[in-house]
């Protein structure tokens, strides 16, 4: 598992455009969004929470797609299927692997994001460990759709399909746990729920792509 | 009685009995419980005559989540066994399952007008019911986009067994979230809550819903099984094989 | 190298495509020092059957099985695949990617020795991108020999090379057979006098 995570990060290093993709359309969502809200205004700070999840949403949701698209068409996942690696530890890899470099990207920019709609430090972190705490069942939710859609050749827009569902308890809460941070930090009522959301979505969501990654090869 | 159906000769014999039978029990059913409920039943105190959107509505939102019960164990069934019987039913079920969610959801819109004065509301049971259609949604698509029958099946079914989770959600909504929807009011036969003048045609109702999933659902798998006969019979003879020493 | 007694056995296998039966009551067995050479038209299910060997694809009725020493093992014990594509990534280099196998077999294999028996030697430090058709193939076939598996699944590896890459390809494969290995090989290309024990299964579309 360990190897698999090294060789994919060497991937991603030497193919850096793949890093910056999800974040850039993040940015220029974000812009966008502050554009179409008249700049200036204060309605920002109320709404740029939502805005923020939805943007981080939807550039995940991008990514998903690709997740093992390429494994898939050049033969490495036909391989790995017989290497005794075990599909499950396959699948975490590629989390971790997701985390990294399709992840902490977006926390990395988010700053930037508060400096184009001018919000506080205060509300930018809140937004930032909202993300951070809810990324492990983003990510497992997107393992899934990934591996069952991995074959397809036209699957981003699918991918939405599936994903969304599955993502509308991490968006309510993680939300939701944005002003609750600022009022009582981590011992809000929400983290407890998102703690519980990620904890069933590593335990069906990862198992379930193992799954998916075998039939797919079929 | 899964283990008997699964061959489709026994099916379609059982099909062929059965298919009738539940049809027109749903029709008297529908002939009855509307009766009983738009003539036969009190109004209610506190919300009057809109009451009887009631009588249409839970029934729905059960069959909704029954189809989607179904649905699962079908998926399973088709994951663990291959059997192809339940990718027709599990494909059946779907369909009927969305269709019984919109009805819960636009009757539920119904309702809510005049007793809480909004068409929606974003509370706990209407956002997972929303979520519901949208798995069910999701799952048809599936089967519509992919383009390779056998993976098809078993994406499709690990898809459904995953979007099961929301069943329990639906479930204990409304007691997580303190909202307008009210709480189930019959937890039990003969619980107080409900008048019996109520109960009844809410029962009648239920059974012709559910007599009409069945009905619907049979009819489609029956559909389903002669058009991959039809299939079968028009392909051309397997490869020939020949082993020999060079 | 020596391999420990293997066989993998196909007992009146069917396979289907959605409902349409693509052969049926395919027996055979593959054992030690053996190659069996499939061949037949597009579509008359080699491909299938190379995935049921690898236990990728489940039968509609009949048996695959596996076995070592006489006992029933996993299909990832003994075989190892090679698909139409080379599983191999454009950004890694040539030494990089067989370190990562050598890594996720477990190999005894070393670097060196299997750089020198597919020839590429002088190209470890190349990106995978940059070499030729005939020296991807070399490169995923690497992969085979560093799994130290007795049972080579192979899918067309001579596809799209030319005339001298591909004697190279056999080579291995013989060398592979010689050995005490065993395998199960599409291919096109008509294979005659190979010096090891052979056997052709033919599809023939009806």
């Amino acid at each position: 598992m360990g190897d698999i995570i090294i060789r994919d990060l060497k991937l991603a290093w030497r193919n850096k455009f793949s890093w910056w993709q999800g974040p850039f359309f993040f940015i220029l969502f974000i812009t966008l969004c502050v554009l179409a809200l008249n700049p200036g205004g204060t309605l920002q700070t109320e709404i740029a929470g939502p805005l923020i999840w939805i943007g981080v949403l939807f550039s995940l949701f991008l990514n998903f797609t690709s997740l093992f698209q390429t494994d898939f068409q050049d033969g490495t996942l036909e391989a790995l299927q017989l290497s005794g690696v075990g599909n499950l530890n396959i699948v975490s890899a590629k989390a971790v692997t997701f985390f990294l470099t399709s992840f902490l990207p977006f926390l990395v920019i988010l700053p930037i994001a508060g400096l184009i709609m001018s919000l506080s430090t205060g509300l930018i972190s809140a937004i930032g460990i909202s993300l951070l705490v809810s990324a492990p069942a983003l990510i497992a939710y997107g393992v899934l759709s990934g591996a069952l859609l991995g074959r397809m050749n036209s699957a981003s827009f699918l991918v939405i399909l599936v994903i969304a569902p599955l993502v509308i308890p991490v968006l309510i809460f993680g939300t939701a746990a944005i002003n609750s941070y600022m009022m009582e930090g981590l011992r809000a009522v929400e983290f407890k729920a998102l703690l519980g959301i990620n904890l069933i979505a590593l335990a069906i969501g990862l198992p379930a792509a193992a799954a998916a990654l075998k039939a797919n090869l079929e | 009685m899964i283990n008997y159906l699964a061959n489709p000769k026994r099916f379609l014999n059982f099909e062929r009995i059965a298919a009738p039978i539940f049809g027109t029990v749903a029709a008297l059913c529908f002939v009855i419980g509307i009766w009983l409920g738009l003539f036969n039943s009190p109004a209610d105190e506190v919300q009057g005559e809109s009451v009887r959107i009631m009588y249409v509505h839970v029934p729905a939102a059960w069959s909704a989540m029954m189809a989607y019960a179904a649905l699962a164990i079908a998926s399973f069934v088709s994951f663990v066994w291959r059997h192809s019987l339940a990718d027709s039913a599990a494909k059946a079920f779907a369909l009927n399952g969305a269709v019984f969610t919109f009805l819960a959801l636009a009757t539920g819109s119904l309702w809510g007008k005049p007793t809480w004065g909004t068409w929606w509301q974003w509370d706990g049971r209407m956002t997972s019911v929303l979520v519901l259609l949208f798995i069910y949604l999701a799952y048809l698509c599936l089967w519509s986009f992919m383009e390779d029958e056998t993976r098809t099946r078993r994406i499709a079914a690990i898809f459904a067994m995953v979007g099961a989770i929301n069943l329990p959600i639906i479930k204990f909504s409304v007691e997580w979230w303190n909202s307008l929807h009210q709480p189930a009011t019959i937890s039990n036969i003969g619980a107080p809550g409900l008048p019996a003048e109520m109960a009844w045609p809410l029962a009648v109702m239920t059974l012709a819903y559910t007599m009409l999933f069945a009905w619907l659902s049979l009819t489609q798998i029956k559909t389903d099984i002669l058009r991959r006969q039809a299939k079968r019979a028009s392909q051309k003879p397997a490869s020939k094989i020949k082993l020999e020493t060079l | 190298m020596t391999f420990f007694d293997y066989k993998l056995k196909f007992d009146q296998v069917a396979a289907s495509r959605g409902d349409l039966t693509l052969f049926d009551g395919l027996s055979f067995e593959l054992c030690p020092g053996q190659l069996i050479w499939l061949h037949g038209a597009n579509g008359s299910g080699k491909t299938t059957i190379l995935t049921l060997a690898t236990g990728f694809r489940v039968p509609t009725s009949g048996e695959v099985t596996w076995s070592e020493t006489d006992e029933f093992c996993a299909p990832e014990d003994i075989v190892v695949y090679q698909g139409h594509q080379d599983a191999l990534k454009s950004d890694l280099t040539v030494s990089e990617d067989l370190e990562f196998w050598i890594d996720t077999y477990n190999s005894e294999q070393k670097l060196s020795d299997i750089l020198s028996l597919v020839q590429l030697t002088e190209r470890r430090d190349l990106r995978c991108g940059q070499l030729s058709a005939g020296q991807k193939r070399r490169l995923s076939i690497a992969r085979l020999i560093i799994s130290e598996k007795p049972v080579w699944i192979m899918d067309e590896p001579m596809a799209a090379i030319d005339k001298s890459g591909q004697d190279l390809i056999l080579n291995l494969i013989t060398e592979h057979v010689r050995s005490g290995g065993a395998v199960l090989l599409a291919t096109h290309r008509l294979l005659r006098s190979l010096g090891i024990s052979a056997q052709s299964l033919s599809l023939e579309l009806s």
